[in-house]
């Protein structure tokens, strides 16, 4: 079964974002087509209503498209367009929680660096 | 589907669901009636022959099938999307078709009784085939009120109140009343007749008789159909 | 045709007692319906009028303008499977599909052999032998192949062991999607069926008390999580679904949207928002509120 939804977030994002994983993880690959949204709500046990939302999201962003009659396919170029979204978001998503928290422990730039080092060489940062 | 094949398709279904239970009755009551016949003589047992054998159990087992099926075909036949109208018309053509069909099935078998035993004391009505058609239509006629009083009795315990439950049941006796007093029966219905009407000997022609009994049959449907017109179907 | 629905003014008697009390409501064609209610809210009530199963003391209930009480065409376009007594119905499976497949104009024979593999329902054993959960499944099978435009399933998962609602649930949406009709499930399970609903319908003791998109309805709550005293000032005034505390963390669900000046605020408190279940808000609004009855 699918994983659970945070549930600060509202949950057509969830999907959305969901999706878009799938894409940037070539899961889903440029021209296939992706479960439609029977099978979505089927598997994520979420109204077909917020399904909806989050695809039509990835339809808007060209990351999608519809074939009338057929399903919805991903589009040529998705992955790429990902890939820089999530470059633009990744330090404020990423960078400055961390460096947030980081000052709250007291752990210095180096030691960041350090660290990161330290966890690329353990291999924990395999997917 | 247009509305009159419903009609036809409730009729139907109804009658072949009525005749395969009728069949079993038949058949127990031909095989008791040969058991019978067979332990006492003929002389003493029953000269009239199988037809007038099976009329009075014929009676009670319209009167017993329309009491514990009519709620569930009600019920069925409107969860299936049939209207009361259609469900009251179809039964209605059923139950004289099933009527009709148990004494002609009787009679077919009364007269290869008499064909095998051509009982000369017998009292037989094979002698005319006027005499027989008249049997079996006064005989069918009789099932027919007896299938309506017990539809009317079920009818009334299955969707109203202890006030129309007791009415359905007065009803009931007084539909058997009418045609006792319009045949002019023997035995039982014969005294209960006489108790009301102690010095009239009722001879009426058999023309009269059949009308009276049409008669009393549209007025029966008539009351069955107002009762079912709008009545609750229940959610059990 | 269409096949829109409509309950208009209408009140539900039996002698003393009210069941429905001026219910108004309209549903819009192909779309799944969810009548949620207490026990005893009068959803059987509700649905029972609309398969025609009684007629209403006062008021109309229609289907495409035209009322459906003994109109025979609309009849047999309207299926209600609710939790039957088969106690004493010696029919077999099989026999039960067969008739439906008579009475009922769209019924689909080759999809009610995939349900009835679906549900491992025993073609040819007698209904009144099921268990209760294949009791449901058989009428699930009815009433899903039996492809009414005017579907209604009145608690028709009773009995039925969890796999088997799934599948339900399944078979439901795919067939809905495959064949779009106006579907209305009544339940009080609400935290497992939630997802399948189009639009919600609430009644509270016979009264109709909303009528609202799953998706809008969700929005009526809003879970405030934070520090405890924050959290308290923050939620002052505002109408309390439920409580949750943990150390210093409190959690407050409320009933009611916020502005987007109050958004601005919590994220400034450092507080988090997030959703409600439908199955919490639910509750809270067909609580008995025993003491608002004493008051009034």
């Amino acid at each position: 079964m699918s994983m659970p939804f945070d549930e600060h977030k509202p949950i057509f994002l969830q999907i959305k974002e969901r999706i878009e994983d799938q894409i940037v993880n070539d899961q889903l690959r440029e021209q296939d087509q992706i479960p439609s949204t029977t099978q979505l709500v089927n598997f994520y046990k979420i109204n077909h209503l917020t399904i909806s939302k989050g695809i039509s999201l990835l339809v808007d962003a060209g990351i999608i498209y519809k074939k009338r009659g057929v399903g919805m396919f991903v589009a040529e170029g998705a992955k790429q367009k990902l890939l820089e979204q999530r470059k633009d978001v990744f330090v404020d998503g990423y960078i400055v929680p961390m460096m947030q928290e980081a000052g709250k422990l007291g752990i210095s730039e180096s030691d960041i660096i350090a660290l990161m080092k330290q966890v690329k060489g353990s291999g924990r940062n395999e997917l | 589907m247009t509305f009159k094949n419903r009609i036809a398709q409730v009729a139907s279904d109804s009658a072949k669901y009525h005749l395969s239970v009728a069949a079993w009755f038949i058949v127990v009551v031909s095989i008791i009636y040969i058991v019978l016949g067979s332990i006492f003589t003929t002389n003493d047992f029953t000269p009239s022959g199988f037809m007038a054998f099976i009329y009075r159990p014929a009676k009670i087992f319209s009167l017993i099938y329309a009491i514990s099926a009519t709620g569930s075909f009600l019920t069925f036949f409107v969860r299936h999307g049939v209207t009361r109208r259609d469900y009251f018309f179809g039964t209605a053509i059923a139950l004289v078709l099933v009527s009709f069909a148990i004494m002609i099935i009787a009679a077919i078998i009364a007269s290869i009784e008499n064909f095998i035993f051509p009982a000369a004391e017998s009292v037989s009505f094979f002698g005319s085939s006027g005499l027989a058609l008249a049997a079996i239509a006064e005989y069918s006629l009789n099932i027919i009120c007896y299938y309506l009083t017990g539809w009317l009795i079920a009818t009334m315990f299955y969707g109203y109140d202890m006030l129309r439950k007791n009415l359905s049941i007065l009803g009931a006796a007084l539909i058997v009343i009418m045609l006792s007093m319009l045949w002019g029966e023997s035995g039982f219905e014969q005294s209960i007749t006489k108790m009301f009407n102690p010095h009239s000997p009722w001879e009426l022609s058999l023309a009269i008789s059949i009308l009276g009994t049409l008669l009393l049959i549209a007025l029966v449907l008539w009351i069955i159909r107002a009762f079912t017109k709008s009545i609750t179907i229940k959610m059990k | 045709m269409s096949y829109e629905t409509a309950f208009h003014q209408v009140n539900m008697t039996y002698g003393n007692f009210q069941a429905l009390k001026d219910i108004s409501f309209r549903l819009e064609e192909e779309k799944i319906y969810g009548l949620l209610g207490r026990n005893g809210a009068g959803k059987s009530t509700l649905l029972s009028l609309l398969a025609a199963y009684r007629k209403p003391s006062t008021g109309t209930v229609t289907i495409g303008g035209q009322e459906v009480f003994e109109n025979s065409q609309l009849m047999s376009q309207v299926a209600l499977s609710y939790n039957t007594d088969y106690s004493e119905e010696s029919d077999k499976v099989k026999d039960m599909l067969d008739a439906a497949a008579c009475y009922r104009p769209n019924f689909d024979s080759s999809y009610a052999e995939h349900l009835v593999k679906q549900f491992k329902l025993p073609r040819d054993k007698q209904v009144k032998k099921l268990s209760n959960g294949m009791k449901s499944a058989l009428n699930v099978t009815i009433g899903l192949a039996s492809r009414c435009p005017v579907t209604i399933f009145d608690e028709a998962y009773v009995g039925m062991d969890a796999p088997t609602r799934e599948i339900f649930y399944r078979e439901l949406l795919e067939d809905h999607a495959r064949h779009p009709r106006t579907i209305i499930l009544s339940t009080h399970l609400v935290s497992e069926m939630d997802y399948l609903f189009e639009e919600i319908i609430i009644i509270k003791r016979g009264r109709l008390l909303m009528q609202e998109r799953s998706d809008q309805f969700l929005e009526l709550g809003v879970s405030v999580t934070g520090a405890t005293q924050v959290v308290e000032d923050f939620v002052r005034g505002m109408k309390r679904l439920s409580t949750r505390q943990l150390g210093g963390t409190t959690s407050v669900r409320i009933y009611g949207e916020l502005s987007e000046m109050q958004h601005k605020e919590a994220r400034k408190l450092g507080l988090e928002l997030g959703n409600v279940s439908m199955q919490d808000l639910f509750i809270h609004l067909t609580e008995e509120e025993d003491t608002d009855d004493v008051q009034k």
